[in-house]
């Protein structure tokens, strides 16, 4: 499949989208989206709404299920052949579940374009005109990009692809305080440290959006921890027949990164040779914890090294940790504790947390809502 | 590109003239096409560390006053930006030219692949997210056209802004 992406300003074939019937004046929805490799976050509203309004707010898990061969009548909703998200999930033990992302980019391109199609739908959009911004991880190359369009071709109208960290930092800025003195305008003079699931990216945000310069990317994160973690489980509990899916809900329950944390054990359930199991992998889960501890703390430390050293002292106040592994335990004290004995003067790093996919999600709506019609991408489906 | 070892001033102060001259060249090109490239800390690198012994040294052993060494730079630094402006310029359109012409072959021709991460190569303010999506836009057109043209390959300087030097000067520098 081709996908063709034609700019509208210069496209008869782009008119022609509009002749099949979504005349000028038809409604427009403004989308965005977080597509994340765990949960998928999804904001949208009319053209024409005010800043604020936000008329739909979704997180889904990024799974589709496919439902198996011979599975009795009325045990899945609707007798259905494909499920999403929390859905598919609480019914796998019927599904062929398949994860179509992997490293924050598509791996499985026909179950994402179903899972963009089950997005569509969540927006009871009817003929309105979609028009898309994605967040893509700050490492990801064209091809990646070019993979992401075929998903959505067909699916969405219009679409750009922006990466994570702007629509981070464009969602987590809120513009209506900036007039308020104890406001601390977070694009001002801070370093954005973007924990995803394939990638780990560290930006300088200093009044300007990251240039090529003022970002570091590493290609180890939250799938690298999972793989440290089962590959340590793997050498003490050899048998033990763990999936890097199970890691990956082990880590997502019990990962930490300060020795006061490790006090609440991180216990696995597993099943060997018939026999439940219990089996404690506290000190594995804290490894892989560790060691993106301590990438993440080079990778800022040396970012911080380029800064000019006049705002230094400033940037230091504004580290600010997100994406997934920003969820891990501890992880912003410990990482703000590693500054300080490295000898940086007075750090402070805020962790975004559970709200850290609101925040890309609603910077691409911010995005949105701002480009100009000439800088949307028409796919034609 | 900055792999070339960087001179001694030991080496710098027994350099011919036109040895010099053409490392200077050669070194103002290599930042005006850094700078169009995004890349500030290598150009800041180039404009602080390696082209001031450069030019100090052609400026004593040149013969020329130092007006008139000033007034040569000027015009050197001027011409070097207008070419690589040019070359930009030239590769763009030809870029653009092989990409429209591409799109309407038959499936199995394909340009070559860009690969890493598209990064802004420009500084935009934080509050202009329509020059950011630009900025995005050029970004990613540059990152085909240096798959499809590298722009060392496109953008060259007009020969006579070097001065005449011997295979030797020239082997040494490479």
């Amino acid at each position: 499949m081709k996908t063709a992406v034609i700019n509208k300003s210069t496209s008869k074939a782009a008119s022609s989208v509009n002749d099949e019937g979504r005349s000028a004046d038809t409604e427009t929805l403004f989308v965005g989206l977080d597509w994340g490799t765990n949960t998928s976050c999804l904001m949208a509203a009319p053209s024409g709404s005010s800043e604020s309004k936000v008329a739909l707010k979704e997180q889904i898990p990024t799974v589709v299920g496919f439902a198996a061969e011979n599975v009795l009548q009325r045990v899945l909703p609707g007798d259905a052949k494909v499920l999403f998200g929390q859905e598919a999930l609480k019914h796998k033990l019927y599904l062929t579940i398949v994860r179509p992302m992997s490293g924050g980019v598509i791996e499985d391109l026909p179950s994402a374009r179903l899972f963009a199609q089950h997005l569509r739908d969540r927006l009871n959009a009817g003929n309105r005109e979609v028009c898309a911004v994605i967040g893509m991880p700050a490492s990801s190359d064209l091809s990646a990009r070019e993979n992401a369009r075929r998903a959505v071709q067909g699916v969405f109208n219009k679409v750009i692809f922006v990466p994570e960290p702007f629509l981070a930092a464009l969602g987590y800025r809120d513009e209506s305080r900036l007039s308020e003195a104890k406001y601390q305008d977070p694009v001002a003079n801070s370093l954005y440290i973007d924990i995803g699931a394939g990638s780990t990216d560290v930006c300088l945000v200093q009044g300007h959006y990251p240039t090529v310069d003022d970002q570091l990317s590493a290609p180890f994160a939250g799938d690298a921890v999972d793989q440290i973690i089962l590959d340590g489980i793997m050498a003490a509990y050899p048998d033990c027949g763990l999936s890097l899916a199970r890691v990956r809900d082990i880590k997502e329950t019990h990962s930490f990164v300060l020795a006061q944390d490790s006090a609440t054990p991180a216990i696995a359930t597993v099943m060997i040779g018939g026999k439940l199991r219990k089996l404690d992998v506290t000190e594995q889960v804290g490894a892989g914890c560790e060691a993106l501890l301590q990438k993440v703390f080079e990778m800022t430390r040396d970012l911080i090294a380029r800064a000019d050293a006049e705002s230094a002292t400033e940037l230091l106040q504004n580290v600010i940790v997100t994406g997934g592994g920003s969820l891990i335990k501890g992880f912003g004290v410990a990482l703000q504790t590693k500054l300080l004995e490295e000898g940086f003067d007075n750090p402070r790093v805020r962790v975004l947390g559970e709200n850290y996919k609101d925040y890309v999600a609603r910077g691409a709506l911010k995005a949105a809502r701002q480009a100009k019609d000439r800088q949307w991408q028409n796919l034609i489906g | 590109m900055l792999a070339a070892p960087k001179k001694t001033s030991a080496f710098l102060a027994s350099a011919s003239p036109n040895f010099l001259w053409n490392e200077i060249v050669r070194w103002s090109f290599e930042a005006c096409i850094l700078r169009r490239e995004g890349q500030e800390s290598k150009v800041t690198e180039l404009l602080k560390e390696r082209l001031p012994s450069l030019i100090r040294a052609w400026s004593a052993r040149s013969g020329l006053s130092s007006e008139a060494c000033k007034e040569r730079l000027r015009g050197l630094f001027g011409r070097v930006q207008e070419s690589v402006e040019l070359g930009f310029l030239q590769r763009r359109l030809i870029v653009d030219e092989i990409c429209t012409r591409m799109a309407f072959q038959p499936s199995g021709a394909h340009l070559p692949q860009a690969t890493g991460p598209v990064g802004l190569r420009r500084e935009v303010p934080f509050g202009n997210i329509p020059d950011m999506l630009d900025a995005l836009a050029e970004a990613e057109f540059e990152m085909k056209g240096e798959a499809v043209l590298p722009v060392r390959r496109a953008v060259t300087l007009p020969q006579d802004l070097f001065a005449g030097e011997t295979t030797a000067q020239v082997a040494l520098s490479a």
